[in-house]
């Protein structure tokens, strides 16, 4: 599963976590070094899997954490176990990509055969170079999402929470014009004036048009925040550049594109 | 001979210099910039080197005001010129520029004529903007050509020794150069070019995939393949949009050139200023097409009996 935000994340998680406690079922979480904010008890079982930043992780060790866990849990009678790991933190350590890879097979290798568990791999797209996140997805046999805003086999357009707004992917032209307005102006309307923010990382392609539709909203907000435009990707950003940012009033150039930073490891 | 018309503060001052070596060059350049430093003016200096150098050296104390430009990168194509001075403007207003611009001239006559429309449409675009302009024009290096355009698009004369109304210019504001209007000489595309017919919006995609493949094969590269989709995409959605059926894309090759004409049958008609306006915003009518002016190296608009053509040039 790929994420770009709290929200969406619990939108799918948080279920998969619910549906595992009306279930009887244990819950495992592989945690990375940020603080997990779910209730522990019986039920859950946070492992920690790096104690210290500059900790390099041991690709097998999550599996062994997973294997010790779900041994202990059909000793203790659970029905099944429901597995949910977020290795986002691993990708931007030296190796990442490669590494998460590495983890993910280990534990799919324990949770493949066992009829007992199942595991949700949790990635925040935002941290994660499109490549990466292709290789990822190709990793798993099912990817969960929450549903979109509008999919077809042109466009995607994701409603974000954090931060507040919509993530684009594929081609947006002409043809999609009158979906992407809906979605705009919903986006626009639930801001409630805080800026809005549009992740483009995932874009093949924005006409001229949808621009202009963009700094429209933005002229046309009865108050406040900005249309903010994040990880451009360069052929979107040259030509926003050879526009002029000061001929789109009201949109800001957000956080870059993670390929600007350099090739993929 | 007429008397020059009486001119407002604001109002453009556009000279040609037709210069026979440095000392003349400088002889009206250095006291021009000066005279805009002393009246807090914003000095622009955008010409070639050497003379970049030499004015700057020549300029001295005055000079540290101004910026200096190398013209062969400030120059490079047209409409991006035309942005690049508006947003000056913009940013220096209220105050006035005060500019010196020469640019090397190439042998390309299809170059010289865009050049000489920018010239003229300097006189409308920037018509209240006050900026007082010298173009230089090296007698013994440009073509005569390039001499005759230059004379119809200013509306003073410096030669060096005087400074006079220049009788050549024609008193409109605007001046299509000859050749190069929508009307203009128009060859038709070769018969082996690659054809796709479009109707729907539905169908942009497909126009894009067919261009870009195309262009990928000429040698153009991925930044540049890019802008052209942009540009075809919005022609395409204006021949959708605004024009009527059987439409379609072409693109083939020429030398040194790749193309690409979107086509329908209806009947628009393109102002003089069809997309080289710089728009205020986004917000504007002609965004698209002033976008697609900025993405190509030549826009080309073809408005016959049998429909209207937009051409998009690409050269390598």
């Amino acid at each position: 599963m790929a994420f770009a935000g709290e929200d969406e994340r619990n939108l799918v998680v948080g279920s998969f976590i619910d549906t595992a406690l009306a279930g009887e079922d244990k819950v495992v979480v592989l945690a990375g070094r940020e603080e997990i904010t779910l209730p522990t008890g019986d039920r859950v079982t946070v492992v920690p899997l790096s104690e210290h930043p500059s900790q390099a992780l041991d690709p097998r060790r999550p599996a062994q954490v997973l294997r010790t866990e779900i041994d202990r849990a059909q000793r203790a009678g659970y029905r099944g176990v429901r597995i949910v790991a977020d290795l986002t933190w691993t990708l931007r350590t030296p190796g990442g990509a490669g590494l998460v890879l590495d983890c993910e097979r280990h534990i799919e290798e324990v949770v493949g055969p066992s009829t007992s568990a199942i595991a949700i791999c949790q990635v925040d797209r935002r941290a994660c170079r499109p490549r990466e996140l292709a290789a990822l997805k190709d990793a798993h046999p099912v990817t969960v999402t929450a549903d979109p805003d509008f999919a077809d086999s042109v466009l995607r357009i994701d409603r974000t929470f954090h931060p507040l707004g919509l993530a684009l992917s594929g081609e947006l032209d002409a043809a999609r014009h009158a979906v992407f307005g809906e979605a705009l102006s919903q986006a626009l309307a639930r801001a409630n004036g805080s800026p809005v923010h549009v992740d483009m990382a995932e874009l093949k392609f924005i006409d001229v048009g949808a621009l202009a539709m963009l700094a429209r909203a933005a002229d046309a907000r009865p108050r406040g925040g900005p249309l903010v435009l994040d990880r451009m990707p360069a052929p979107v950003r040259s030509m926003v550049e050879m526009i002029g940012l000061d001929r789109l009033p009201g949109l800001r150039l957000g956080i870059p594109h993670p390929d600007v930073h350099g090739p993929d490891p | 001979m007429r008397s020059p018309s009486p001119r407002p503060a604001d109002r453009l001052e556009h000279d040609v210099l037709v210069y026979g070596g440095l000392e003349e060059y400088l002889a009206a350049t250095v006291p021009h910039l000066r005279e805009g430093v002393e009246a807090g003016e914003v000095p622009l200096v955008v010409v070639p080197e050497p003379r970049l150098s030499a004015l700057r050296d020549a300029l001295g104390a005055d000079g540290r005001e101004a910026t200096f430009v190398d013209a062969d990168e400030f120059y490079a194509h047209p409409v991006r010129a035309l942005r690049d001075y508006d947003r000056i403007l913009r940013l220096h207003a209220p105050r006035r520029l005060r500019v010196v611009g020469e640019r090397n001239w190439s042998d390309d006559p299809l170059e010289t004529v865009e050049w000489a429309r920018y010239e003229s449409l300097v006189n409308t675009l920037f018509a209240a903007s006050g900026a007082r302009v010298i173009c230089a024009y090296d007698r013994d290096a440009v073509r005569p050509q390039v001499l005759e355009h230059a004379l119809r698009t200013h509306r003073r004369l410096i030669d060096g020794r005087s400074e006079r109304h220049n009788d050549a210019y024609p008193e409109s504001d605007y001046l299509e150069p000859a050749g190069f209007g929508a009307d203009g000489a128009w060859s038709p595309p070769p018969p082996d070019a690659a054809h796709l017919p479009f109707g729907a919006m539905e169908d942009l995609q497909r126009v894009r995939r067919f261009v870009a493949a195309r262009a990928s094969g000429h040698g153009l590269d991925e930044k540049r393949i890019a802008a052209l989709e942009t540009a075809v995409t919005e022609a395409a959605t204006n021949a959708l949009k605004h024009g009527a059926a059987p439409r379609w894309v072409r693109v083939w090759r020429r030398p040194g050139e790749f193309v690409c004409e979107v086509s329908d049958h209806g009947r628009w008609r393109p102002g003089a200023l069809a997309g080289f306006t710089p728009p205020v915003s986004a917000l504007e009518r002609g965004f698209g097409l002033w976008t697609v002016r900025l993405l190509v190296d030549v826009v080309r608009l073809h408005a016959g009996e049998d429909g209207t053509s937009v051409r998009l040039l690409m050269r390598r």
